[in-house]
């Protein structure tokens, strides 16, 4: 081996070195270890796209099969008993995917705790609080947690200004805009109602609320009673 | 350099007017638009989807053609014997080695660039979250661990003389790169000191891929420092020079 290549050698060598030791010192790794993902149902397809180094791949085609969870209702050999029962191992497999998924957190969190034939708070609550942990700066979970809280002491104005506080974030999902909107319908405040839908409407990212919103709004507008 | 030069010219050429490398980016163009229709079923985040796919895809698509094409590169010219028109001249074994890399690494390169155009043209019309510059060092690190993943198969393949082979101890190493941070934890949690060796022996010398993924933190509250894009331009050129290193010692020990 000549003088000259191993001077290359010992070149790139340092210069690994320097590049390794200075992104070990510095990486922090963004993700919950293997042992924390939720592995019950779709742990093969989890693990390998993942070892393939497509993480957020992953998470998203895990939040596909939640949103076909939510759409179906039931998953093979799932207690039947309880409503969507699987929904909250499934949204934590999504997030621990990718703990930076706030949608996810946000969108089966107000399925849990605001929808009548689930009603799950304690489960909303423990999905936002592993949110809160990965994502300290996003107020929109910290806003629907308050929303839960006051839901369960019946304090429906309180509850109504903590989920006011989270759809002020643009892409906050419809479905809590909705579960707010419905919330005034129930208690009679109509001029709210409408704002909300007229919010939804005026969103590009509500588009497939848009089409009840449109309905609702006439409805409002009209001064018909609610079907 | 102009010997380098050359090799580089018509390396590229040959890729070029390869069926398979053509085929694969054609595939690769279908797969973008399937992430269309893929993207719809996520409803509201569909932008999230179509800029995770389309990234995932584009790197997909350059590490099957880069493994394919690096561990054939030397291989068939040796049983082609193509090879003995250009070591008659010469010509360095080590620049022959430089020069064929780069001229693959360019035209893949290339390819995963019209990709990523592609790629923003369907993404345009979709309400964005990620910058262009972000976007751009998503891309830039896809093209760095493609980089490293063909010096080792260009090393491997060299080293085994068996195309198969080559490509089984690259997805390996691919597998094993994007698992370290995980051998690292499963090597703390172990009391046994021979796991602890090997955990501490993958861990520092598989590369890392875990480092390239910056596409993971498009979403993350704390991206990568500037300061980590520089140690990473060291290790990815530090890593790619020493398999090119490995695979010109390989050659060098080669009769033909």
């Amino acid at each position: 081996m000549s003088l000259r290549a191993s001077a290359g050698l010992v070149s790139l060598f340092l210069l690994t070195s320097i590049g390794f030791s200075g992104l070990h010192n510095t990486f922090v790794w963004p993700y919950p270890p293997f042992n924390q993902l939720i592995t019950q149902r779709h742990g093969m397809q989890d693990v390998t796209i993942v070892t393939a180094g497509f993480r957020s791949l992953a998470a998203d085609l895990g939040w596909i099969q939640l949103l076909q969870y939510v759409g179906g209702g039931f998953l093979p050999g799932e207690d039947t008993k309880r409503g969507y029962a699987e929904l909250k191992p499934m949204a934590l497999r999504v997030t621990r995917l990718d703990p930076y998924f706030t949608h996810a957190y946000l969108y089966s969190a107000s399925m849990l705790a605001f929808f009548r034939n689930i009603s799950r708070p304690q489960e909303a609550l423990d999905v936002l609080v592993e949110g809160m942990h990965y994502n300290p700066m996003f107020w929109p979970l910290r806003a629907t947690a308050a929303a839960i809280g006051f839901s369960q002491q019946a304090q429906f104005d309180r509850m109504a200004r903590a989920l006011e506080d989270a759809i002020q974030y643009p892409e906050c999902p419809a479905l809590v805009k909705s579960i707010l909107a419905n919330g005034y319908k129930a208690q009679g405040r109509k001029a709210d109602e409408l704002r909300i839908w007229k919010l939804i409407l005026s969103n590009p990212h509500d588009e497939q609320y848009h089409d009840k919103a449109r309905r609702e709004i006439r409805t409002l507008e009209n001064g018909d009673t609610h079907p | 350099m102009d010997h380098f030069l050359l090799l580089v010219q018509d390396t590229w050429r040959e890729h070029i007017r390869h069926r398979i490398y053509l085929s694969l980016f054609l595939f690769g163009f279908a797969l973008l638009g399937g992430g269309l229709i893929i993207s719809a079923l996520a409803i509201e985040e569909r932008a999230r989807l179509m800029m995770d796919f389309g990234l995932a895809a584009i790197e997909f698509l350059g590490l099957i053609t880069i493994v394919f094409v690096s561990v054939n590169l030397v291989l068939t010219e040796m049983e082609n014997r193509t090879l003995y028109l250009i070591l008659s001249r010469p010509l360095p074994r080590g620049l022959y080695i430089a020069g064929r890399f780069a001229g693959t690494l360019l035209s893949i390169t290339v390819a995963m660039a019209a990709m990523a155009v592609l790629h923003g043209l369907l993404l345009w019309p979709l309400p964005h979250t990620i910058s262009l510059s972000h976007y751009l060092m998503a891309w830039a690190c896809a093209v760095g661990k493609i980089a490293v993943v063909g010096s080792l198969a260009l090393a491997l393949s060299l080293f085994s003389t068996s195309a198969p082979t080559a490509m089984t101890f690259t997805l390996f190493l691919w597998a094993i790169g994007h698992f370290s941070e995980e051998l690292k934890f499963l090597g703390q949690k172990s009391a046994n000191a021979l796991v602890k060796t090997l955990v501490w022996f993958f861990y520092h010398v598989a590369p890392n891929f875990s480092y390239f993924n910056y596409r993971d933190f498009l979403y993350s509250p704390h991206p990568p420092s500037g300061a980590w894009f520089f140690y990473l331009a060291c290790y990815t050129v530090g890593y790619t020079g020493i398999c090119l290193w490995v695979a010109t010692f390989l050659f060098s020990r080669k009769e033909f």
